[in-house]
């Protein structure tokens, strides 16, 4: 680390104090540092003790957290950053986060004041819910650092196909990451990946306070951090010692007290930063008494003194930091900062272990305002109690490299969907294979639509019907590789040439990279100015490996194609560890997610046509076509969901109508037209459509009343009857769902015998709609090996079994 | 594909009855207990699905179709079921409805409300309503148009027993407006009340 910090040529030169010199920057940063930390912790105490607590809980905010990043945050956003950056911050940080757009003028005083309140500002960054300029949203730690690397990847697929990311040439993606974050597998799952697609331009800045929720954490782990990042092609930057300890180093008795500080175990270190400077001398004096000097230079500082020196790490240095920074912004290489600090730093509960969710008291925050000097009824004034004027900090403020651009969300147009995609022919198919001819014929055209489509999956690519497309469109790789094996004559299905023009990323097998990497795709015209449509398969099962960050990808608003598949326990020999049982219900439950459990081809196609324009709606430059009817939040768009099959149906003869395609968009249609009056009915949804309508055939001559009722979205039918519902009791009172609409021919107390390769409770509440009975048929335990007439069988879902519970509805009183 | 199980669906819901449908007097071919049978041999009504047919979607390995033959070159061809009892029941400006087949009888379907909207120039229109076992064309020719209908639809209406089946034939220059209609028509018809005044 460098021993002297010079300004940058072009840092501002205010004019500061009448008569006294301009201030130098680090004096500017240095008093937005206090600014910034009084009011996260102001935020936070106003949430706490001074807004009126309607439920009596604990409204909470994390002032220890905050504090020990604020001069991290304050050195980035005010000195580092450029429009082009994006940035990470530690969910804890928020309140220091909120603080820093408040000086910057992109946040109010009035959701500051709402922190943690309904419509205020939020508890943890958020993209969806924060008036400020948020990048990535995190809350769920280790995402959001892991976002940033994967961020880095799509700018720099954007660059490689050679359009170019608005916002800068070489915008950095920075995560500010608290040191327990590192305990995150799906992080190091995520460093893996980008040594394989040779990061660049990216930042990681680990608060390195020793302190994870609920204790100090281990000693050794410094090391480890190091060597890890360092093995993966990381350079580490290490910033552990501020300018005064290093300077005092230098003395006499320096070194022995530098040995004694890097030999110190974290929770020692921790309890004497909480005890404070008496206890930092006496124990001192008991371990490095005798050391020659040592009593000297301890008496020069008092107790308050040597408190603050003895917690002069680099991570509070402003100079230090910046320093590190500006050496770092030359070099495009990955670079993690390993930044010691204090947890809860600059407040009375610094360094203790208890501190992460602690609170200033009351007291305690009338000493901080008198340290802080902010008058009552000033504390959310942006410059209370500084040493420099409000024009010296607007001013340099104002000329903040960060504050250039006032909008760094862009919005771009949409991209035209072609009007229908081809729908593949056969007597038999699978949806697997349908979807893979889809996104064949869409690699064979040649459009703008099809080059912004970016396909990527865990290891499961040619498995899941990728090949035909990543043959037209080539592997995804930041320098040209060849196919060796077509090379060598070696015959093969798959072409895997890679390029960086190639419009497949290949992933290594782990699904968290998989749902981060579409949600950093899926936010790419909103971050870099650049549409990219993403779609990305794996199994359907293993939707449940990565379930947080698909929920993380989807809270962000990042819009995808997401094509699970195969699914349930169809996937017979597979066994139960890859059947998959619930994933229709996660479908149910995602916010921000149309899923979809199509049977046919021509669904299919109607589906993912619908898909790709759904993408893009609401966020920039897409609308919902007028003439489709929708549900209700239609227009905002959103991801979409395919829970897919490698089981072969029977295709239906058929031109599917407008209206055919909107009823398989609006989530069902009946296949079979129940007679007016008829009390029974097959529900089904995906891959048992041939047993349905067997089932249906079997009783057609007994009961040619029923219908066969085809599910393609639990989710859509489901989504549509709550909507309907609220707003009939919001007094529109003639709103009726597209499912009670379907249902209509079924008198009430009609028999629906429901039968998904699923959770049974993906279809049986379809009962409580209308006032029918519901026979649920589905899968409730897990699989295993077998054929599929076997599990079928073993399951309840076969043919058999419907009769069987046709049999009993029937005769149900 | 057919069942895999053995037996009928009747002694399927005997054996759940606790009955042997062997015993169970039978009214179905070569004597075979039918499902009726069996509810009524166990005290039961035979459920309301064991009512008339109704439009399928055709696979190909269905045994028989439902189609009533090919319409011609740049045409749509729909037909759509409903029950004509609920029909009668249910539409007291239908009530020449009830008359008995196979006196022919004219109906006015009228749409009410956004279906009014949707399709203005087939908001009021005459269909003739004639017993028949084919679709017949009636009223005017296709090419006349005239009266409400637009110009090139042939609206046929077949009674048979207890079903009503609207088929609406239309050549290329109707064939949007008419498609669109007939879709509507087919939500209509499934629950009378919807529309029909």
């Amino acid at each position: 680390m460098a021993a002297r910090i010079e300004p940058a040529p072009d840092s501002p030169r205010p004019e500061g104090r009448v008569g006294e010199p301009s201030p130098d920057r680090f004096e500017v940063l240095r008093e937005l540092e206090r600014k910034v930390l009084w009011l996260a912790s102001w935020t936070v105490h106003h949430a706490n003790h001074v807004r009126p607590n309607e439920d009596g809980l604990k409204v909470g905010g994390h002032q220890a957290s905050s504090a020990s990043v604020v001069a991290l945050m304050t050195a980035l956003y005010f000195a580092i950053l450029r429009p082009g950056d994006r940035v990470a911050v530690k969910p804890h940080a928020s309140p220091a986060f909120h603080a820093i757009q408040y000086l910057f003028g992109r946040q109010s005083r009035e959701n500051l004041e709402r922190f943690r309140a309904f419509g205020g500002a939020q508890a943890y960054p958020s993209r969806t819910k924060d008036e400020d300029d948020v990048d990535f949203s995190t809350g769920s730690v280790g995402l959001g650092v892991a976002a940033t690397l994967f961020a880095s990847i799509v700018r720099d697929y954007i660059r490689s196909h050679e359009w170019e990311p608005r916002g800068g040439p070489d915008g950095r993606m920075i995560a500010l990451a608290g040191d327990a974050e590192l305990d995150e597998g799906n992080i190091f799952e995520a460093l893996l990946e980008g040594w394989k697609h040779e990061v660049r331009n990216l930042w990681w800045i680990v608060d390195y306070n020793r302190q994870s929720l609920d204790s100090v954490i281990t000693d050794r782990l410094y090391g480890r951090f190091d060597e890890l990042f360092r093995n993966m092609g990381w350079r580490v930057e290490t910033l552990k010692y501020g300018k005064k300890l290093q300077r005092v180093f230098r003395r006499r008795g320096g070194d022995a007290l530098r040995k004694w500080i890097d030999d110190c175990p974290n929770t020692l270190y921790s309890a004497m930063v909480f005890k404070g400077g008496a206890a930092w001398r006496e124990r001192l004096t008991q371990d490095l008494g005798k050391v020659a000097g040592m009593r000297a230079l301890l008496d020069e500082f008092d107790d308050d003194r040597l408190a603050r020196l003895m917690t002069n790490l680099a991570g509070h240095d402003i100079e230090a930091v910046v320093e590190a920074f500006e050496a770092a912004a030359g070099s495009d290489e990955p670079t993690c900062f390993i930044a010691y600090t204090i947890k809860g730093y600059g407040l009375p509960f610094a360094g203790h272990k208890d501190n992460h969710a602690g609170l200033m008291s009351v007291e305690q925050m009338d000493e901080l305002r008198r340290r802080h000097r902010v008058e009552r009824g000033a504390e959310w004034d942006r410059f209370a109690g500084l040493a420099l004027s409000p024009e010296v900090l607007e001013e340099y403020i104002a000329g903040a490299p960060f504050a250039e651009a006032a909008n760094r969300r862009y919005e771009v147009p949409a991209v035209t969907v072609p009007e229908a995609f081809p729908v593949p022919r056969g007597e038999r198919l699978s949806t697997q294979e349908c979807f893979g001819r889809i996104l064949a014929s869409i690699g064979r055209a040649r459009s703008e639509f099809a080059d912004r489509v970016v396909t990527t999956s865990p290891d499961v690519t040619v498995s899941t019907n990728l090949g035909g497309w990543v043959n037209r469109r080539g592997v995804f790789s930041a320098r040209e590789q060849a196919d060796t094996f077509r090379e060598e004559a070696v015959a093969s299905f798959q072409a895997w040439a890679a390029s960086p023009r190639g419009q497949h990323i290949e992933l290594g097998i782990a699904e968290n990279n998989l749902f981060i990497l579409l949600g950093t795709l899926g936010l790419s015209d909103s971050l870099f100015g650049q549409r990219l449509l993403p779609v990305g398969t794996l199994y359907d099962p293993f939707i449940q490996r990565g379930l947080d960050a698909l929920s993380y990808a989807c809270y962000q608003d990042a819009r995808f194609l997401l094509v699970a598949t195969p699914s349930g326990i169809s996937l017979a020999p597979e066994g139960g560890a890859h059947q998959s049982i619930s994933t229709p219900l996660i479908g149910m439950g995602q916010d921000r997610l149309a899923a979809f459990e199509p049977a046919f081809a021509d669904e299919l196609a109607v589906i993912m046509r619908w898909g790709f324009d759904y993408m893009q709606r609401g966020r920039s430059g897409g609308e919902a076509p007028a003439s489709v009817p929708g549900l209700p939040g239609d227009e905002a768009g959103g991801s979409v969901y395919l829970r897919l099959s490698t089981r072969a149906v029977e295709q239906p003869v058929r031109e599917l109508s407008e209206t055919d395609a909107a009823e398989i968009l609006l989530g069902g249609y009946w296949l079979i037209p129940p007679a007016p009056g008829s009390d029974l009915a097959v529900v089904y949804a995906g891959a048992v459509a041939d047993e349905a309508r067997a089932a249906h055939e079997a009783v057609r001559g007994e009961l040619p009343g029923a219908g066969v009722l085809a599910v393609t979205s639990p989710d859509r039918l489901a989504t549509g009857w709550r909507a309907a519902a609220r707003a009939r009791r919001e007094g529109d009172r003639g709103v009726r769902s597209h499912l009670e609409r379907l249902l209509d021919p079924l008198p009430p107390g009609a028999r629906l015998v429901t039968v998904a390769d699923a959770h049974p409770g993906s279809l049986d509440w379809i009962g409580s709609v209308a006032g029918h009975r519901c026979f649920p048929l589905g899968v409730d335990h897990f699989g295993q090996s077998g054929s599929v007439p076997e599990l079928y069988a073993h399951h309840r879902i076969d043919i058999d079994a419907i009769l069987d519970t046709i049999a009993a509805a029937v005769i149900s009183e | 594909m057919s069942d895999s199980s053995a037996g009928s669906f009747a002694d399927r819901v005997a054996r759940q009855l606790g009955l042997d449908a062997a015993g169970v007097a039978g009214s179905g071919p070569g004597g075979a207990a039918t499902l009726t049978d069996v509810l009524r041999e166990a005290g039961r009504r035979p459920p309301a699905a064991a009512r008339p047919p109704q439009p399928r979607t055709v696979f190909p390995g269905d045994a028989e179709a439902d189609s009533d033959g090919e319409a011609g070159e740049g045409t749509l061809r729909m037909e759509i079921t409903c029950d004509a009892r609920a029909v009668r029941e249910t539409c007291g400006a239908l009530a020449a409805v009830a008359a008995e087949p196979p006196k022919a009888v004219e109906i006015a379907v009228r749409l009410c409300g956004a279906a009014r909207r949707d399709f203005p120039g087939l908001s009021e229109t005459a269909f003739a309503l004639r017993p028949s076992d084919a679709p017949e064309t009636v009223l005017p020719p296709a090419s006349a148009g005239g009266g409400d209908r637009p110009a090139g639809a042939v609206v046929a209406i077949i009674l048979q027993s207890e079903s009503i089946r609207f088929g609406l034939e239309l050549d290329a220059g109707a064939r949007e407006e008419g498609a669109a209609f007939l879709e509507r028509l087919r939500w209509l018809c499934l629950d009378p009340r919807r529309a029909l005044l």
